[in-house]
């Protein structure tokens, strides 16, 4: 159902144009140029029932595509469709089917929990105060002290309190989890596990802790300087890289055509390799998604 | 739309005391100097600086991509602003009327009310298309500049005017305030449509 993308690496490239009734997004050749960065033929598709993570550096590119889809950005060329639909044709109801949390926190900081919930209530179509404030209870957040008083982390809860409360189907989420301790992500980890529990759900969700994404994705678009590198199934990644560490003079040994990148260190030598392409005689390592991002994007190349 | 304009409400609420304390303070010495134009004028900067409040912790909470994000139009977010902003000049006519009444020469009072009203709305009509464009606070100095030359301008020819004897014979007496009245409301629909076109095109 989906290709893998790779402006570097991979030779497939996504079907442009057809919605697939499976698919919650989809989004084809997109370009948005800003003075000293810019997007550069961003393509993927979010399945319904799936949950994409969306790993990058700062920078790279993420919250431009996310809020590209939320149309607070209007790309230069290239295509967006939510739901099927154009994102310039969307309509509130259908605007309403998406949660969002930007990276910032975004709400009116100089209101109480109380007040977030009259003025959502006229925001959107279905809101669930009901269920807001069973979120705000179960992430322990005050409803009688303004948001501004909340700690960043407490700031990211309501955002995702807010997502969550008025029955979305699809999450945009551009670093839901920073700024939050390692309890507090497990327990956003949850929610979303939750949020999953129905297939006609789907999360786009950018972070920079990727063992987060680890345990949550089905699959991992990898953006790197305005362009994808890879789109691919999380567990595909895990057959289709390795790592390889050898001294540096065995290294030369590997088909070019094997290495993905690698890193030479005073002590010997590293590589991401492609691991149907290397043979017995080297050893490999399981690659995890942090492995295969630091080596695109930091790596030396062949 | 009403959730925007309930959200700026309650933006606001935390420092409306200070508003409410310099109106209450003005309207007393207008009518102790038995002329509107002290509290019209001090009318005329509130009118001003509620809607700048309110834009201003806006941008800082970053709403519009909120808003926009949940489905709330780029056009219904500049109406929001204009409708709070006219909430405001509104709300203020209302005691400055009461005051005008009150006072002695109340025609005019009157006149000089519709003036300072006429001045709000222009003054609001230049500020706000600035304050969508480039924010409020790339923009603040800028804006109190045009707030006191407009406002300067304004006082220094309509109440010229209806201090002068000659003029007023030669014109009626609401000839002037009806003009700036006229021309303040055209150019705040004028600046509305004006804004909804820039917010359609910002990048947020």
């Amino acid at each position: 159902m989906l290709s893998t993308v790779c402006g570097r690496e991979a030779s497939v490239l996504p079907a442009a144009g057809a919605f697939s009734e499976g698919e919650l997004v989809r989004v084809s050749g997109l370009c948005k140029r800003f003075k000293g960065f810019s997007l550069e033929d961003v393509s993927f598709s979010v399945p319904r029932g799936a949950v994409v993570g969306f790993i990058g550096e700062n920078g790279a590119g993420k919250s431009t595509t996310i809020k590209s889809l939320l149309g607070l950005i209007r790309p230069d060329s290239g295509r967006i469709s939510l739901f099927g639909k154009e994102e310039r044709q969307l309509g509130k109801a259908d605007r309403n089917r998406i949660g969002a949390v930007l990276g910032e926190t975004c709400l009116p900081e100089n209101l109480h929990l109380k007040d977030i919930d009259a003025v959502m209530r006229h925001i959107f179509l279905h809101w669930d105060g009901e269920a807001f404030f069973r979120y705000a209870e179960k992430f322990a957040l005050p409803v009688d002290k303004k948001v501004r008083e909340f700690s960043r982390g407490m700031r990211q809860k309501v955002s995702l309190a807010v997502a969550l409360s008025h029955g979305a189907e699809l999450l945009l989420l551009d670093e839901p989890t920073a700024g939050l301790d390692p309890v507090a992500r497990d327990e956003i980890l949850d929610i979303l596990y939750d949020f999953m529990q129905s297939e006609e759900h789907a999360v786009l969700i950018s972070s920079h802790i990727v063992s987060d994404l680890e345990k949550l994705c089905d699959y991992i678009l990898f953006i790197h300087e305005g362009k994808i590198v890879f789109f691919e199934e999380k567990d595909a990644l895990g057959e289709k890289y390795a790592l390889v560490r050898c001294p540096a003079e065995k290294l030369v040994g590997l088909d070019p055509a094997a290495v993905v990148a690698f890193y030479r260190g005073e002590y010997g030598a590293s590589a991401l390799v492609y691991r149907d392409r290397v043979p017995s005689s080297f050893e490999t390592e399981r690659a995890s998604i942090e492995d295969i991002m630091l080596y695109f994007a930091r790596g030396e190349r062949v | 739309m009403k959730g925007s304009l309930l959200k700026s409400w309650k933006n606001i609420l935390p420092v409306l005391a200070y508003y409410l304390l310099f109106a209450v303070i003005f309207f007393a010495v207008s009518f102790l100097a038995d002329s509107v134009l002290y509290f019209c004028g001090v009318g005329v900067m509130i009118a001003f600086a509620v809607p700048l409040s309110s834009m201003s912790v806006d941008e800082r909470d970053g709403w519009d991509k909120f808003a926009v994000a949940s489905g709330v139009g780029r056009g219904e977010l500049a109406a929001s602003r204009y409708i709070f902003a006219l909430a405001t000049v509104l709300s203020l006519s209302v005691p400055a009327a009461v005051l005008a009444a009150l006072l002695p020469e109340r025609v005019r009072q009157f006149a000089s009310m519709l003036l300072l009203c006429g001045i709000s709305l222009l003054v609001l009509s230049v500020a706000l298309p600035l304050m969508h464009k480039y924010g409020v606070e790339k923009t603040r100095i800028l804006l109190l500049v045009i707030v006191v030359v407009l406002f300067g301008a304004g006082i220094a020819f309509g109440w010229g005017f209806l201090l002068d004897e000659h003029a007023s014979a030669a014109f009626p007496l609401f000839a002037v305030p009806a003009a700036a009245l006229s021309l303040g409301t055209v150019c705040f629909a004028v600046s509305w449509l004006v804004c909804i076109r820039i917010c359609r095109r910002k990048d947020l």
